[in-house]
């Protein structure tokens, strides 16, 4: 279903929309929706029922569909008949306006007080907007919003009960209704609004009519398809003339100008920029979508922004849940990277560190064991080299001369021939003979003598041939030397195996230390991979903590997720999943169209100002003020031609009112389609001066202008200034019955041609 | 000394000392034979120069460090007992006066180092396996 173009009572082109709103969350089609939902129900003075629209609207039973995008009439614009039936004083009176001459654009409309001047005006601000119309007229004199929606409601029923003509309902009339008709650069625009008598005799506000015709023809203008015609009409009317904020402002009369003029010019400027540029309207409706999530989520809590504060906290909740899972996931993944490597230096280890090798130190021990065997008997073979070797190298020949030497010498000394030295011997064995022989056996002297003799003879015979060649050596000691020479090869051979075991110790410490430096760079590589799990040991801990105080502080954040979700349900209604994405999604557009109404604020200000300065310079007679500025924030300074605000310079009465007529003004002039201007009493309390500068402002514009006069007001002096001006001249006419029941009618003319 | 005649008993109690070069020669010979003690290559150089008939020429100095006779050729009477006989024997005298015995032990003793430095060259790596082969000869 279309809906209406919330940018049409912006008064602002596409590109400067576009500038203004770049960057900001703001569903466009959305808030369509709701702004038609709210014009066409929030009038009624019965929320609930925009409530309602609202809960099928974010449930997503309905939706926004597409945006008319319809551009904004451009260019002038002139009423050209305003018709009443039944309205007010006007039982039957059509007033037939001439075409807009910007030679002559001021439209005089004469009349005494209680002749039909206001009701003139009231008529066309209903015409158009109906129940806004009295809603915006009701704000515009309560700004503050003291009265409700319900109240408004009820007045305007009220305002249409006391605005049938009571004479015509008397005669048992039972439609009231006015119709404008317009000339803009597409043609002709009537608009009609009716409204009917129920048979309570009171308006019955539901069944109020509001009809367009378009074109030369007058045609219906014609509703797309799935929209509802009044919605569509009331849309068409801001697109083709203006906002209903705009228009409370635009048909002003002189008592809105006087109590509009006692404020502040501060408060002036933001009430008609935010009024006529619509933005008040977005922000009631960004209020409306606030009311609707604080009342759908049961908020006990008055803050507006106590629902948001819960579902920041619940999404900071989720967001820090988030935040924690994501970095755990990451440490996980980096203690299972971790794990891997440890297995990877665990099987590494176990591949170098097989059962069959021996362990370093049995083999330390090994080595020192045969290092300290080697030494001894590299001691024991130095030992016996030493005392072996020298026999062995003084060569074969000295050996065997040595031997030949010691066994003569031997057998020199075992011929014992000392005993012939010893002559008593001789002698005993002289004697032995002697006694044994007989007396008679003379033969044994001779034998004596011849024994003596070869004893003699072998004393002295040994006695030359006993030269030994080693005699220093007693015969025990040569036979030592010859056993010790001829065991000499059994001490070589002695020699032989301390030298093999010598050399098997060498080769097995050899062995030893091949094998020592093999299991040495083996613990080289353990001890690295050791180092390694000793670095992810200590990583993996570390790791370990933080997931373990990750996961403490997950569980505490979860069980503080946990009780908020609870007292955010207890809050915002069982069903808070589904109602908080209701409440959420209309927050979200609440705030969007917030942000969107501040982010236009100060360009609406920046439109209106240049505006502004021409027609406050036009009107004001004291020349001092030659700018006005509107700063972003809406404050207004008053600049003298040295830059000075005259701000603080306390103006007249009748300056208030001339600053307030210039800024009500303004709005006409920088609206694109320069709309008509209707001014009721325009000159109310305004000093001679400044009427005739008014006078000479509003008609010498290029703008449609009805002034509305009472005979003292514009007559006389005051009709000559702009008489060439005039277009046209009506005067109201007013006749009461004998039921003292008035009814006015409207002829041509004016005062001085009655007078004349 | 003189020529007195010389006893086993003076062998094993005089010192005896053979030129400043070959003691240092001889003390390098300990080192790279892996010896521990002093008298172990002086006795293998001694012996050496026996297997050489020709008399050894007496050192023009004796400045070398002494070594006792006992440690030199062995504290048993057999040893001392031998050692005098290959001395004698080789010199070709029959009963050697103390001052004989101190010039025969100092001329082989210079000598023999000489003999076993030019024998052990190149064998430097393994010592006792050059010892060991003259135990093989």
């Amino acid at each position: 279903m279309p809906s209406a173009n919330p940018f049409h009572s912006i008064q602002l082109d596409a590109a400067e929309l576009q500038g203004a709103l770049a960057g900001i969350d703001f569903a466009a089609a959305d808030f369509g929706f709701v702004l038609q939902a709210r014009r066409r129900l929030a009038g009624s003075g019965n929320r609930r029922k925009l409530f309602s629209v609202l809960d099928d609207f974010f449930s997503k039973q309905t939706t926004g569909g597409e945006v008319i995008g319809d551009a904004l009439i451009k260019g002038p614009i002139a009423l050209t008949r305003v018709s009443f039936r039944n309205w007010k004083v006007f039982a039957n009176v059509d007033f037939e306006l001439p075409q807009l001459d910007e030679d002559k654009p001021v439209i005089l409309i004469g009349g005494n007080n209680g002749y039909g001047k206001t009701s003139f005006l009231e008529g066309i601000l209903y015409c158009l907007f109906g129940r806004s119309a009295h809603t915006e007229r009701v704000r515009l004199q309560e700004p503050d919003g003291q009265t409700s929606p319900a109240q408004r409601a009820a007045g305007y029923k009220k305002f249409l009960d006391r605005a049938f003509h009571r004479p015509s309902r008397a005669q048992g009339e039972t439609t009231m209704f006015v119709r404008t008709e317009w000339r803009t650069v597409e043609g002709p625009l009537c608009i009609e609004r009716r409204w009917y008598l129920g048979e309570d005799d009171e308006v019955s506000v539901d069944d109020e009519v509001l009809m367009l015709w378009g074109g030369e023809d007058r045609n219906v203008v014609e509703v797309p398809a799935d929209i509802e015609a009044s919605q569509f009409y009331q849309t068409e009317i801001e697109r083709c003339l203006l906002s209903a904020g705009a228009a409370s402002f635009m048909l002003f009369d002189a008592e809105q100008v006087h109590w509009f003029s006692e404020r502040g010019v501060d408060d002036q400027v933001r009430l008609v920029t935010e009024r006529s540029f619509g933005l008040s309207e977005w922000k009631e409706a960004a209020a409306d979508l606030r009311d609707y999530a604080r009342d759908r989520g049961r908020r006990i809590e008055k803050e507006v922004g106590a629902y948001d504060n819960q579902r920041r906290l619940l999404e900071s909740f989720q967001h820090q849940l988030q935040e924690l899972d994501d970095t755990a996931a990451e440490l996980e993944r980096e203690i299972a990277a971790l794990r891997v490597s440890r297995e990877a230096s665990f099987a590494k280890i176990a591949s170098l560190d097989q059962s069959s090798y021996e362990t370093l130190q049995s083999l330390l021990e090994r080595r020192q064991f045969l290092t300290t065997e080697y030494g001894r008997v590299s001691h024991e073979f130095a030992s016996i080299a030493s005392a072996v070797l020298p026999f062995e190298v003084v060569g074969k020949s000295l050996r065997a001369a040595v031997v030949q030497a010691l066994a003569a010498d031997c057998d020199k000394a075992n011929e014992d021939f000392e005993v012939f030295k010893n002559d008593r011997v001789l002698q005993t064995l002289v004697q032995r003979l002697r006694s044994q022989s007989v007396e008679s056996d003379g033969g044994v002297e001779n034998t004596i003598v011849q024994l003596t003799s070869a004893w003699k003879k072998l004393a002295e015979e040994k006695a030359e041939s006993a030269e030994l060649r080693h005699p220093f050596l007693t015969p025990i000691l040569r036979e030592a030397l010859l056993a010790r020479l001829g065991k000499h090869d059994d001490d070589l051979g002695r020699l032989r195996s301390v030298s093999e075991t010598l050399s098997a110790l060498s080769t097995g410490l050899k062995d030893l230390n091949l094998k020592i430096a093999q299991v040495e760079a083996r613990n080289a590589v353990i001890a690295t991979h050791e180092n390694e799990l000793q670095h992810i040991g200590v990583r993996l801990r570390e790791l370990e903590i933080k997931v373990s105080e990750l996961s403490t502080r997950r569980s505490k954040i979860s069980a503080e997720r946990s009780h908020a979700i609870g007292l955010f349900e207890d809050d915002f209604g069982a069903a808070a999943a589904d109602q908080g994405n209701i409440i959420r999604d209309a927050l979200k557009l609440a705030g969007g169209i917030e942000s969107a109404a501040n982010a236009l604020l100060p360009h609406c200000f920046e439109k209106i100002t240049g505006v502004l300065t021409k027609n406050y310079l036009a009107l004001s007679h004291k020349d001092v003020v030659q700018q006005v500025r509107i700063s972003v924030d809406g404050r207004v300074e008053l600049l003298d031609a040295a830059g000075n605000d005259l701000r603080s310079i306390e103006g007249s009465a009748g300056e208030k009112q001339i600053f307030a007529m210039a800024l009500l003004a303004a709005i006409c002039e920088f609206a694109p389609n320069r709309l008509p201007a209707i001014i009721d009493t325009p000159l109310g309390r305004l000093d001679p001066d400044h009427r005739q500068r008014l006078l000479r402002f509003f008609s010498s514009r290029p703008i449609q202008t009805i002034m509305l006069s009472q005979p003292n007001e514009i007559n006389g002096a005051a009709l000559q200034l702009i008489e060439d001006r005039v277009a046209a001249r009506f005067l109201l006419e007013h006749r009461v019955d004998s039921r003292g029941l008035g009814t006015s009618r409207a002829r041509q003319g004016y005062f001085d041609e009655v007078a004349a | 000394m003189g020529n007195t005649a010389f006893h086993l008993n003076d062998l094993s109690r005089m010192d005896f000392r053979t030129s400043a070069t070959a003691d240092q020669k001889n003390s390098e010979l300990q080192q790279s034979l892996h010896l521990d003690y002093r008298y172990q290559p002086a006795r293998i150089a001694i012996g050496l120069s026996l297997s050489n008939p020709q008399p050894p020429r007496v050192p023009a100095d004796v400045l070398g460090k002494p070594i006792r006779g006992e440690t030199l050729f062995g504290q048993e009477d057999v040893d001392l007992a031998l050692w005098l006989t290959l001395l004698s024997q080789h010199a070709g005298v029959v009963s050697p006066s103390r001052k004989q015995v101190a010039d025969l032990v100092a001329g082989h003793w210079a000598r023999g180092v000489e003999m076993l430095v030019k024998a052990s060259f190149g064998n430097e790596a393994h010592p006792q396996d050059f010892l060991a082969g003259y135990a093989t000869r």
